[in-house]
Formats: structure tokens, sequence, C-alpha cells
């Protein structure tokens, strides 16, 4: 049976002493390590050979990594981008997630909690990349690489979350995804969403999707579980 | 010397923005109410002029003497009340230059104090990851073992104070803290998952919050939490420590009670919350509990800490939130 290949993770971060140590640590973990200290030595690492997951500081000393994980977003779709960063405050946060990033993580870190939210980060990723794109779902077509929907002529843009819980519903076509499963894969720990958060993406997403967002027939609720999306789709008019 | 310092002294004397703001406000009710004072003042002693000039005309004193008189007397009012307005001109512009440059100094030092101890993450995260890494390298046990585990001990002390530093900051510069609706008993549950006393103590946690919905920010419930839970270990004796978690609805809020068993603080009740306020041990920098409360009234909630005979309890009084609705 032939191995897994271990996952490639780009490291960027200009502390020597901590990029080293990091390094060293995830090469042990069997990861393979990529170290950049900087925008202009992540660049030219992402052009020789894609990564599976990008850990990125956003202090960098010729730019900010938020940039990075903007051109790593559209040049580089299939690869997780997790920040590393010293910058804990809520804005920062939130400008992070909202940029499509799969976690925030805050330093000091505890290395054990670094690796879970790592691991699950390529798990999603892998998750996903199971999902055609573009693809049709109901009366729209979804392109999920750009964050947008394409519906009789008329393109709308698509929230790098929504795209994630239309992707995570999409690739369990025709099962029902539970509210616990959907809160774990499509938000950070740190978020605490609620059901009610869900629902409100939900709503969202049919609007976009159904022929009548107020008789769905594509997204579908499962009451008390979760949602599905139906696996043969009513064909679009 | 934190310590030394007082609730109204110095760089986080709570001029927040928003008090600032308020104190704006004031200031200019302030200098219209006396303009306002200033000009009734002048109106009316000219008035009274003006009918004594015309009493002493009826009393037959000579037009010419009643005149100057009359110009005597207006000429005392407008150089009493120039001066009166130029001294309160004068006051203000120095009371407005004084508090542009206190506000500025106090910016740059926060500016300062946020910089310096946001630089230190980066060298504490390396300090906490090679500790760790020589922790696997040294198995319990062996010679140098314990030394790698004071360091541990040392870099999470350093972290949570460092932490509390920036948060304070953070708050008092008027930082956001955004809220949004949180299963209080999931966050209790989460936080607790991962919390360590950052002294090697033995801490029984009994966890009785309820899944609750409440209006807060998850990361200053987690501040919260981390911050009473510290308090109990460093300033309580009591072996096993015991820390009770508990959520009750009161009214239409949902109010999270934490409790320890520990002896209680040594700090007058009334000072309890307030900034830099320590009892007579040496522990803490007493900022936890402040920011405890001004953390709960930034989320529209409010804090209570009730010190008693067998420990030390705060009650977190929330808004309340329907999660499902």
């Amino acid at each position: 049976m032939p191995e897994t290949p271990e996952p490639s993770i780009l490291l960027v971060e200009d502390d020597p002493n901590l990029g080293s140590t990091l390094s060293e640590r995830l090469a042990n973990s069997r990861y393979r390590v990529r170290w950049a200290r900087s925008l202009r030595e992540s660049r030219r690492e992402l052009s020789l050979e894609p990564v599976a997951l990008a850990l990125v500081d956003v202090g960098l000393p010729d730019g900010s990594g938020f940039t990075l994980a903007e051109e790593i977003g559209r040049q580089h779709p299939a690869t997780a981008v997790v920040f590393l960063t010293a910058r804990g405050e809520p804005h920062h946060r939130v400008h992070g997630l909202e940029l499509g990033a799969e976690d925030y993580v805050v330093k000091p870190f505890h290395f054990e909690e670094l690796m879970l939210r790592i691991e699950n980060s390529l798990r999603r990723r892998r998750h996903w990349a199971s999902v055609a794109d573009p693809l049709r779902i109901g009366q729209a077509t979804v392109h999920f690489a750009e964050l947008k929907t394409l519906r009789d002529g008329t393109v709308t843009p698509l929230s790098p979350r929504e795209a994630s819980l239309l992707r995570l519903l999409a690739a369990q076509r025709g099962r029902v995804v539970h509210r616990d499963e959907i809160l774990d894969e499509v938000w950070s720990r740190d978020e605490y969403p609620t059901p009610r958060t869900v629902d409100n993406f939900i709503m969202r997403l049919r609007r976009l999707v159904e022929a009548d967002p107020e008789r769905p027939e594509v997204i579908r609720t499962i009451r008390g579980v979760g949602y599905q999306i139906v696996s043969d789709p009513p064909a679009p008019d | 010397m934190l310590s030394g310092m007082n609730q109204n002294s110095g760089f986080f004397s709570g001029t927040t923005q928003v008090t600032a703001r308020r104190l704006m406000v004031l200031q200019a009710a302030w200098l219209v109410f006396l303009f306002g004072l200033g000009i009734w003042w002048v109106s009316l002693m000219l008035e009274q002029a003006g009918r004594i000039a015309t009493l002493e005309q009826a009393a037959g004193v000579a037009p010419g003497a009643a005149q100057e008189q009359w110009m005597r007397t207006e000429r005392m009012l407008f150089w009493e009340g120039g001066t009166f307005f130029g001294a309160l001109i004068l006051s203000l512009i120095l009371l407005g230059g004084l508090h542009w440059r206190d506000s500025r100094r106090a910016q740059s030092l926060r500016n300062f104090f946020t910089s310096v101890t946001h630089e230190l993450r980066t060298p504490l995260a390396s300090l906490r990851l090679e500790a760790e890494g020589l922790s696997e390298l040294v198995p319990p046990g062996a010679p140098g073992r314990t030394l790698i585990d004071r360091m541990l001990e040392d870099s999470a002390r350093l972290e949570s104070q460092v932490e509390r530093a920036l948060e304070l900051a953070r708050v008092e510069g008027g930082g956001e803290v955004l809220t949004q609706p949180v299963d209080v008993g999931s966050l209790v549950a989460d936080f607790l998952r991962t919390w360590h006393p950052t002294i090697q103590r033995t801490v029984q946690i009994e966890n009785l919050a309820g899944h609750l919905g409440v209006l807060a920010s998850p990361a200053g419930l987690q501040t919260i939490l981390r911050n009473l839970l510290e308090n109990s270990v460093r300033h309580t004796e009591a072996t096993p420590l015991v820390i009770r978690l508990r959520t009750d609805t009161v009214g239409d809020r949902v109010q999270l009670t934490v409790a320890d068993n520990g002896a209680p603080r040594t700090l007058p009740p009334r000072n309890l919350g307030a900034l830099f306020a320590r009892g007579d041990t040496s522990r803490g920098a007493g900022v936890g509990l402040y920011l405890t409360a001004q953390l709960m009234r930034r989320m529209g909630g409010e804090a209570c800490f009730q010190p008693g005979p067998t420990g030390f309890e705060t009650r977190l009084l929330f808004r309340s939130e329907d999660l499902h609705a």
C-alpha cells in the first residue's frame, strides 16, 4: 500500500528563533516544512511548488501577512491558510478569517493546539478537494475559487464562509449534514457560532440557489438535525 | 511600581475615548455656562447703572455730573467684564492645552505599552516552544526535568501577565469588544478543556454551567474566566482548591457564578474591581478584577465580587439571548 505523502507546509515567520524551532518541530511531526522569512521569499517558495498549508505571520518585514493570504486565496485556492500572529485584537481576527483563512492562532500558543488546528484545516481542505469547481447547485453555478455565483447572467459575490458552507454541503450531497458538523467544519473554534448563525447563512444561500427560497427544494432543512443538498435537484427552467 | 498608582493617576486613569468625549461635552457646557453668566452680569450691571443715572437725574443731580458718573460706571464695567472674559478665555486655553498634552502623553504611553507587550508575544511563543521541545526530550524524573518544568511554569505566568497587560491597554484605549450570541455552557467547557493553572496547584473544578444563550464577546469572556481562575489559584491557600462554575437565570438575564473555597481576599470589598487595587499581599498587579468589571460593562452586563468567609465569589450577569430564534 503506498504511503500517504507528507503534507507540505510553508511557514512564513520573520523571527529567526521561533521560525527555526517551529520548522524543526513541525518537521518532526511528519510535515515537509519550507520556511520563508518575508513576503518576497514566500512568493518565491509558492511559485516553485504549491503547498497544502501556509502558516502565516501577519507582521512581516516587507508587508502584511494579510496581503499574502489574499494572494494565496486567488492564486493557490487549494492551499489552506492559518494565521500565526501576535496580533490578537478582535478586528484582526475578523479580518483574517474574512480573507478566507482556515484558522487564526495567536502567539504564544501550545504546540499541541497548533498541531490540532493544522490537522483540522488540512482535513477540511482534503474534504473539499472532492467538490467540482465550478459546480451547478440549484439555479446557480457556484465558482468556489472565485467566490461568486452565476445565475441568469447575474454574478453575486460569495463570502469565504458562504463558499465553505456551500462546499461542505455539496461534498456530502444527498447526505444530511449535522449542524454541529457544520459549526466544526466551517467556523473556527474561537468564534463560538450558534445554530442561529448557521440558519442565517443558509437563508442567504437559499436566496442564491433556490427557485423559491420560501419553499426550498435544493437546500433542505432536516428539523432538529441539520441541512442537506438534495442529490437530484430539480432541473433549472 | 504599579501598586503605587491609584485610580485617578497617570497612565491608566480611565481616560478612555468615551470618558474623554464626556469630558469634552462637560467642558463645553461649562464654557457656555460661564459665558452666559458673564453676559448676564454685564447686562445687569449696565441696566443698574442706567437706573442709577435716571434716579440721579430725577433727584436733581446736574445732567453733566450724572452723565460723567454713568460713563465712569460704564468704563468700569467694560474693564471688569473684559478682564473677566480675558481671564476666562486664557484659563480655558491653558486648560485645553494641558488636557491635549496629557492626552497625547497618555496615548503615547499606551501605544508604547501595547507595542512592548505585543512584541513580547513572539519571544514568549519561541520560549515556550523551546521549553516544550526540551520537556519532550527529557523524561519526567530525569535530571534537569524539574528545571524545564519550572521554565514552562514561568513562561505560562509571563504569558498570563502579558495577556492581561495587553487586554488592559486595549480596553482602556477604547478598543472594541465585539459581542455576539454565545452558548455560555459550551464556551466555559471549551475554556476549561485547555486551561491550566500557571503555577503548580491541585485544582478541582466543578462545572455546572448550562447551555444558556448570552450576549458576550467569546474572547472577552475567555479573558474574564482566565482572570478569575488565575486569581483563585494565586490568592487562595486551600488544598485542594475547589472552583465551582454555575449558571442561573435571573429575571431576563443569565448569571454565571465563579466561586472558590479559598480564604477571603485581604482587599476591602469597596476596592474590589478598582484598577491597581491590591490586598496586603504582593501577589498580582491589581488588574484582573478591574478588567473583568470593565469587560462585563462593555458587553452590556455587570460583575459583582463577593468575598465571604468560605471563599470568593464572582457573579457575572449577562444579557440573555435565544440561540435558536
